[in-house]
């Protein structure tokens, strides 16, 4: 009865295990940003990036507004402040 | 044996599903947990100066131990936290983004291996420990300037390409352009093209942050300048594309 117990283990371990992965490695690629891997006819734009398909204005207006709103250093990715020098007294 | 590996491939799939706000109010918590146990440090080191009995050189070791575990756990966690933020905005193809993706990557590694730490018995000890930890600031600090120019540089190379797609959707909806029309245009496709020029000339100093000569504030002065360009390109045919 163990044995066989054992054996089920065994096959319902593996699926388990692979489930996860498969499952962790869905979650981690939706968190990727879509891209295209061209980039449009004459356009001297780069490659791998998301692309906008423009209309009329069609959010152009919203764009100029994200450009705008773009800066260099973002605040929320700034260095934790902590102190560098952490010390004891010699003794 | 079952329950160990259920629980590791757990923790994965967990970690892995973080997103860049849990892991910012993660980050934001390390550092409140920091600045208590930095008060009882400086306290019971004042204390242990003004007094210097055995009672009061145990309380300094333990908080010194103790801010030490803190201020390394603060930095994993918003090395964490920088490292989700490059991944949501960088593509996995992207050589240089790579490079400061893995080497967050190992620096996180790194410093959660760090076992001996925040275990000291002695002043000398806790002090050789937190001053191998400091000898690392200085990689750590190019690490996370280069980190959060790669960031920078990937959102504006993303609304460079955007632009892009507008200035072509406006050529193809003018085929026959009016002069003054014509001539925007290559204004605009001008500043697009210096904008491009100077993003990916911090790009490829951004890959070879290791070795290369390194100076974040002349690289976002780069970026920054590319933007400029940018800003007027795009004000440029929003004009245009206003214009009856």
């Amino acid at each position: 009865m163990n044995g066989r117990r054992l054996h089920l283990i065994w096959l319902i371990l593996p699926s388990v295990v692979f489930f996860l992965l498969v499952a962790a490695f869905i979650i981690k690629l939706s968190r990727r940003p879509v891209t295209s891997t061209q980039a449009p006819a004459g356009s001297p734009t780069p490659v791998g990036y998301p692309l906008v398909t423009p209309g009329a204005d069609n959010g152009l207006t919203s764009l100029v507004g994200q450009i705008a709103g773009w800066q260099a250093s973002d605040p929320r990715l700034a260095a934790p402040p902590f102190d560098r020098k952490i010390s004891l007294p010699a003794e | 044996m079952l329950l160990w590996i259920l629980a590791f491939f757990l923790t994965v799939a967990s970690v892995l599903a973080q997103s860049s706000g849990d892991l910012y109010s993660q980050a934001v918590n390390a550092g409140g947990q920091y600045r208590t146990a930095y008060s009882a440090y400086i306290q019971a080191k004042n204390q242990h100066l003004q007094y210097n009995t055995g009672t009061t050189r145990v309380e300094a070791i333990g908080k010194t131990n103790a801010v030490l575990i803190s201020r390394n756990e603060w930095m994993i966690s918003y090395l964490k936290y920088l490292r989700q933020s490059l991944a949501e905005v960088t593509d996995v193809a992207n050589y240089s983004q790579t490079v400061t993706y893995l080497d967050l990557e190992n620096q996180i590694n790194s410093l959660s291996g760090l076992t001996e730490l925040g275990q000291g018995d002695s002043f000398t000890k806790i002090n050789l420990a937190s001053n191998e930890w400091e000898t690392r600031l200085e990689q750590l600090d190019k690490l996370v300037g280069a980190s959060q120019l790669q960031v920078a540089s990937t959102k504006l190379a993303n609304l460079q390409n955007q632009l892009g797609g507008y200035v072509d959707g406006y050529t193809q909806n003018h085929a026959t352009p009016s002069a003054a029309q014509a001539t925007t245009l290559t204004l605009i496709g001008d500043k697009l093209t210096a904008s491009i020029a100077d993003r990916i000339g911090v790009d490829k100093q951004l890959a070879a942050y290791r070795t290369n000569y390194w100076s974040s504030s002349s690289y976002a002065q780069a970026l920054n300048r590319s933007h400029q360009q940018l800003l007027e390109a795009a004000k440029l045919l929003a004009e245009l594309a206003n214009l009856p």
